[in-house]
């Protein structure tokens, strides 16, 4: 049929026909130029195709079909259907609100590469950059899923047991064998505070530990997405609401008793910074010790306790308390004097490093988390007197009888600025004097000789053994250091002296060839060095008797057979009971013969019925009363000292003494005390007695 | 014959331009733009703000809802106070949204998760607390927004995942009606979400999902559906907030598209809000703006955690620039 034909067919002319073609085109443009009618007239795009496009923003009309720009917006080169910023279009609080839980709190991140350490299943879409997008987990539609899981919406997959998390994060799995925390166990009681932090546990075990009981996609506390904090400034709480912590529980068999405090600032150790491995030590927000810090949840090297690297030998411990690491090899290191000691874990000594014999990071017992078998309770000196006793591992090392009291309060003011005191809580300010006082039990320095085995020495195990072994006597007893330089500094006047343990003056210390800490042969002073006579000829009888112990303590040196056989006095023993203390009205007091002039009993305690003996006018301590100092650094001049010096006491003649003698008593003192005086002995003492 | 050659040779120059212009896309053509002249930002720390309102004084009150609070400025930006802490207490939020202010300066925020809109004076003490409970069957309510008919001394609160416009009274605050149902017919919403009375006392309520503004008359009859799904002068994608200005001009801003758009209350395109120099403005996730009388507008930048405050200049024609 030609065209004319169809004109007549029609009835019209040209101008009809133009104006039919004219209808044509506008209606089609009509149709074409409206969205919402051009839509109607696709069926594959009904009015759906707008809902799609409330998230397949590249399929609005004017990009999908008529591959334009909008005019409010430039046509979308990329497939944006699940980028942060559309769904955040709709979870700004509009239709809902994932302001603060997906788009500010930490949490997985979209448009971010995807860590190597993940694998990413295929039907897991990646954005066209190879990002992870909100669409690689989510999505509203219903999809076939390669696990053959049921699809959960806005999943890809079923999230039963965390499989969400699990088919990505595949190195997470495995539980302690691969170095993660385990999963699929189940707790005692899920802890309410994870649960109401958003932590869940288990579908197939409702109190099954899952990746979720942890970890939250979305509104999690750090960037590991935890539910509750491990690091920030409420610290391991998240590690606590299921492992518990409360390590002063002595005795307790529960796991969280006796462990290694977590959650405060290190104070006697210091932590490297970084593990021997280069491992980042992960510490709380303001510097303080957590699990984390010694535990890696997932990664660690140590497969049985999850820990941050192998702790061979205890060598986490020694990398944090460096001031332990000379126990190694010592006497206290029980692998040397007790290798087949077993701890409560039943591993021998010899297996585990010097600090596992002792002590156990968990379920130790007590503060200490004391790992010997031997109960501890509060009681001083126990601790060490687990070891330390006939049926202990040290029983060839007993501090035996004679030795420094313990459980001795110290006024603050006597209390030495070095030494720590103890109470059942450990250190405090108002402590107790303890074994611990003046050993460091971790530090065996300084060394000394083993008088059993020569060649060897011994550790001291002596705090502050920089100032030598008599440093711990001086810390607290800081007045009688100034013996040293002294006639009676031993190590002038006597080089070669052995003091009860066999030591020299230079071995043993400055106090050490008097005093002695533990096996002094007498309590009274914790006297070591020998006892004298108590009687030297030519001395009255009457004014001594056999018990006379303070007059021993210097005859043992100031005798004719002494090695201060050169000081013995013509007339060493003022008659006994003489002195008359009544408090007040010029005579002696109390005080008086307590403090500056003391009077001693036989057995050397000070009392106001005590008698005038050596002690009571001279102080062995300072050679100079008027100069509280040390003393010269040389024997006196010529062997004597005079009334200035000599070690005696203060004011002597001219207080104490005239108090019965008089005026006289000074010519009393010469002719006991001056040489002038003596070397006159022939003449008559002048004085009925 | 000849005659019909030049016909049909016309007519086919004629379908072919049209029809290329149809598919290869609508040519540009003139439009309107409303040009602001940008006066000062707001930035005080905010975590993606919602809304924002103006009050008697000339007190700028945004709603800082992941901060769970609102934070005050004067009219010149300066900060001022803010008021309220995360929580459930009368004074507390929890992430809130919607804000408006009635005539006497009376401050109402939608308390989203907490259920409730609260009601504080001007300096920020909360004077009552109104919980909204959803009937019967329905989600737990959504409050993201509310509007404050001086007149009639009624409460408008929008009911975003109930999909209604509730009606309470001021004076006790019971409520009265509940408006719409979900869906995309008319008096109907698919989240609703900010609100506005017109100076025709007309409640607009933007329909988020549906693309459109609807305008409800007092007496609860839809008047008017302003706005069309697309990406088109006109069109919206993502509306989200809603003012008008004294001629009833209605703004609403397009979170995706990032363009606030005018109308007039009956629906018809007007403008494109632009900068001075005629250039259509684009923000970061627009939502809440808001109109004062200065003819200030103020957009917050929920992503941008800002809000931007400019004096509208004028409208014209773009292509006069």
């Amino acid at each position: 049929m030609s065209i004319e034909h169809a004109q007549q067919k029609l009835g019209c002319d040209g101008v009809c026909g133009l104006m039919l073609l004219c209808a044509c085109a506008v209606l089609f443009c009509w149709c074409m130029a409206s969205p919402a009618r051009a839509q109607m007239l696709h069926p594959d795009r009904p009015d759906s195709a707008k809902k799609c496009a409330i998230c397949h923003f590249e399929w609005v009309y004017a990009f999908y079909t008529e591959h334009r720009d909008g005019e409010l917006i430039a046509q979308s080169k990329q497939e944006v259907v699940a980028s942060a910023e559309m769904c955040f279009s709709c979870h700004d609080g509009s239709i809902a609100d994932s302001r603060k839980t997906v788009f500010h709190d930490p949490g997985h991140r979209a448009g971010v590469l995807p860590s190597k350490k993940v694998t990413i299943p295929e039907d897991f879409p990646l954005d066209d950059q190879g990002r992870l997008q909100c669409s690689t987990c989510h999505t509203p539609h219903a999809l076939a899923s390669t696990a053959g899981d049921t699809i959960e919406i806005f999943f890809r997959a079923t999230d039963k047991d965390s499989n969400l998390c699990r088919t990505c994060h595949r190195d997470k799995e495995g539980g302690p064998a691969q170095g993660n925390h385990s999963i699929n166990v189940n707790v005692t009681n899920p802890p309410a505070e994870v649960l109401l932090s958003g932590g869940r546990f288990g579908d197939t075990m409702p109190r099954g530990i899952i990746c979720e009981t942890c970890h939250i996609a979305h509104g999690g506390v750090n960037d590991k997405f935890l539910v509750l904090s491990a690091e920030d400034t409420t610290r391991s709480v998240l590690c606590i609401s299921c492992h518990g912590y409360s390590p002063l529980t002595p005795g307790s068999t529960s796991a969280d008793a006796g462990s290694h405090p977590v959650n405060v600032k290190p104070r006697r150790c210091r932590l490297p910074s970084r593990w021997s491995t280069g491992a980042e030590v992960v510490v709380g927000s303001n510097g303080e010790l957590i699990c984390r810090t010694c535990h890696n949840p997932h990664g660690a090297f140590d497969n049985n306790h999850l820990l941050i690297e192998h702790n061979k030998k205890d060598s986490i411990c020694l990398q944090c308390h460096q001031d332990k690491k000379l126990i190694t090899g010592s006497s206290h290191d029980l692998k040397t004097i007790a290798p087949d000691e077993k701890n409560i874990r039943g591993e021998p000594a010899s297996s585990v490093g010097a600090c596992s014999s002792c002590h156990l990071m968990h379920r130790g017992s007590g503060r200490l988390m004391w790992a010997r078998p031997q109960r501890l309770d509060q009681q001083p000196g126990e601790f060490c007197l687990s070891c330390h006793s006939p049926d202990g591992v040290a029983k060839k090392v007993m501090p035996a009888s004679f030795s420094h009291p313990m459980d001795v309060k110290v006024s603050l003011p006597d209390r030495s600025p070095s030494l720590p005191l103890f109470n059942g809580q450990g250190e405090s300010m108002k402590g107790e004097i303890r074994c611990t006082t003046c050993h460091d039990l971790h530090n065996p320095l300084p060394l000394y000789q083993d008088p059993a085995q020569a060649g060897k020495t011994r550790g001291t195990f002596l705090r502050l053994g920089e100032k030598g072994r008599s440093g711990v006597c001086i810390d607290c007893h800081p007045r009688y250091a100034m013996v040293a330089d002294t006639d009676h500094d031993l190590r002038l006047t006597a080089p070669y002296f052995k003091n009860v343990y066999g030591e020299t003056p230079e071995q043993g210390g400055l106090c050490s060839p008097c005093h002695v800490a533990h096996k002094a042969r007498n309590q009274k002073y914790l006297w070591s060095a020998p006892l004298g006579p108590v009687l030297i000829e030519g001395w009255n009888a009457s004014y001594t008797t056999a018990d006379d112990f303070m007059t021993m303590v210097c005859t043992g040196c100031h005798a004719p057979e002494g090695i201060a056989k050169k000081h013995v006095p013509e007339f060493g023993l003022h008659p006994r009971e003489k002195v008359k203390v009544v408090d007040g009205g010029g005579s002696i007091s109390f005080a008086m013969v307590k403090d500056e002039f003391p009077l001693f009993t036989d057995g050397g305690d000070i009392a106001a019925n005590g008698n005038i003996v050596c002690s009571t006018c001279h102080n062995p301590h300072q050679w100079n009363p008027s100069a509280p100092i040390k003393g010269p650094g040389k024997p006196a001049v010529d062997g004597e000292g005079n009334v200035t010096n000599s070690f005696l006491r203060p004011h002597l003649h001219n207080k104490f003494c005239t108090e019965c003698h008089g005026g006289d008593s000074i010519v009393m003192f010469k002719y006991f005390h001056s040489k002038i005086g003596r070397q006159k002995k022939e003449e008559k003492f002048p004085f009925e007695q | 014959m000849k005659r019909l050659k030049k016909n049909l040779i016309s007519s086919f120059i004629m379908l072919a331009v049209t029809s290329l212009m149809c598919v290869t896309g609508k040519p540009a053509h003139a439009f309107k733009v409303t040009r602001l002249k940008h006066l000062f930002d707001l930035t005080q720390g905010f975590l993606q703000p919602s809304d924002v309102a103006v009050g008697k004084d000339g007190l700028i009150y945004v709603v800082d809802g992941v901060n769970n609070r609102v934070m005050v400025f004067d009219g010149s930006g300066k900060a001022l106070f803010s008021f309220g802490t995360s929580g459930s207490d009368p004074g507390q939020f929890n992430a809130p949204l919607g804000i408006t202010i009635d005539r006497s300066g009376s401050v109402y925020i939608a308390d989203t998760g907490n259920r409730r809109v609260q009601i504080f004076t001007p300096r920020g003490n909360c004077k009552s607390v109104v919980p909204i409970a959803a009937a019967g069957g329905e989600k737990p309510s959504d409050p993201v927004d509310c509007a404050v008919d001086d007149t009639r001394q009624r409460l408008y609160i929008v009911d975003n995942d109930n999909h209604h416009l509730l009606v309470y009274s001021l004076t006790d605050f019971k409520l009265l009606e509940r408006w719409g149902s979900e869906g995309d017919g008319t008096r109907a919403f698919r989240y609703p979400f900010f609100t506005a009375i017109g100076t025709d006392t007309a409640v607009l309520v933007v329909d988020v999902l549906n693309t459109r503004v609807q305008v409800w008359s007092p007496q609860g009859e839809v008047l008017s559906s302003i706005g069309e799904y697309g990406v088109d002068l006109g069109q919206l994608y993502r509306p989200k907030g809603v003012c008008t200005d004294a001629e009833n001009t209605v703004f609403i801003s397009d979170s995706y598209l990032g363009v606030i758009q005018t109308f007039n209350r009956y629906g018809h395109f007007q403008s494109v809000v632009a900068d001075e120099k005629g250039s259509v403005l684009q923000w970061n996730a627009p939502v809440g703006i808001t109109m004062d009388d200065r003819r200030r507008l103020y957009v917050v930048e929920m992503l941008a955690n800002r809000v931007r405050v400019y004096q509208i200049m004028d409208t014209v024609e773009r292509d006069t620039l």
